[in-house]
């Protein structure tokens, strides 16, 4: 059984991935490809967390447990790409640096979300 | 311009967020921040969308003191499409054999040993089979109708189909002096 804050945090998700959806097919429709390519990454960030929050069942029933390891796989996430964000910079990869930064914006807004939903009880 | 080029630019101009930046700096030269501004885009997607526009020679950068400015390639943009169109490609040559065999096979299908064994009913394949007629007539020569149905009829029983077909089809033309194959 879900807790409150889980269903919240994954209706939030939810809402989220639609709405980027919506953007996505805004932007095809207004023959900017690439753009809706970076936000089909977007999309893809928020669809990542609720698989990762759904699969966080099967480590523990408790929620403070699924919720420490949910918090820490973002943290990963924010470390890993702030350094594919940095090499692609290195290597001046305009493509890489908004596909990372892409995704550094859309943790940043989940992490975001989170700390408000759970921040109080962490 | 290649055609492989030219398939690489229309393909990187079929964006609107591009074709704004090149729009924008039709009017003047801008940086990135400008643009981002102009375009309610991150300066990072501008920097994106300038990389795709410089590697078909549409923009081109230079320093100043403070900014990396973007200006537009007017040369680029100075090519008519119709001198892109009629530009020999590699294409060309094969879309002429892809042609040619498809020629060759109508004519083996209706012709046998020389004679027409029918009359196509599809258009194109009547082109093709008329064209191969055609052949028969020296070109600049007039002929009266009793020798146009003479050479057709070599070909086929129902002359007066073929010649009408001929006429219609733009490959013979007549007068009151008599027929003759149009070049």
């Amino acid at each position: 059984m879900e807790s409150e804050k889980t269903s919240a945090f994954i209706s939030y998700l939810d809402q989220r991935t639609t709405s980027v959806q919506e953007d996505t097919l805004r932007l095809i429709a207004d023959d900017r490809r690439d753009e809706a390519n970076f936000e089909k990454i977007r999309a893809n960030i928020f669809q990542i967390v609720k698989t990762m929050l759904q699969a966080s069942a099967r480590i523990s029933q408790e929620e403070s447990e699924r919720v420490g390891f949910l918090e820490a796989k973002l943290a990963l996430f924010q470390e890993t790409w702030e350094g594919y964000l940095r090499k692609a910079k290195e290597h001046g990869d305009d493509l890489k640096i908004v596909q990372e930064q892409t995704r550094l914006e859309a943790l940043a807004e989940i992490r975001d979300t989170f700390q408000k939903i759970w921040g109080e009880s962490l | 311009m290649t055609e492989e080029n030219a398939i690489r630019m229309f393909k990187c101009l079929a964006d609107k967020s591009r074709l704004q930046i090149l729009k924008s700096l039709a009017v003047e030269d801008m940086y990135v921040e400008r643009l981002a501004e102009r375009l309610d885009l991150t300066p990072a997607t501008i920097s994106f969308h300038l990389r795709k526009l410089s590697e078909i020679d549409a923009v081109r950068s230079y320093k100043t003191q403070y900014y990396t400015m973007y200006s537009l390639c007017q040369d680029t943009f100075a090519v008519r499409i119709l001198d892109i169109l009629k530009e020999q490609s590699d294409e060309a040559d094969l879309q002429a054999r892809r042609e040619q065999a498809y020629r060759q096979k109508v004519i083996d299908a209706f012709f046998q040993y020389g004679k027409l064994k029918s009359i196509p009913a599809q258009r194109k394949k009547e082109r093709i089979v008329l064209e191969e007629i055609a052949k028969a007539f020296e070109p600049g020569r007039i002929y009266s109708e009793r020798e146009v149905n003479i050479l057709i009829a070599d070909f086929h029983d129902d002359f007066c189909t073929i010649r009408r077909d001929m006429i219609s089809e733009r490959l013979m033309d007549r007068d009151e002096r008599g027929y003759w194959r149009i070049a």
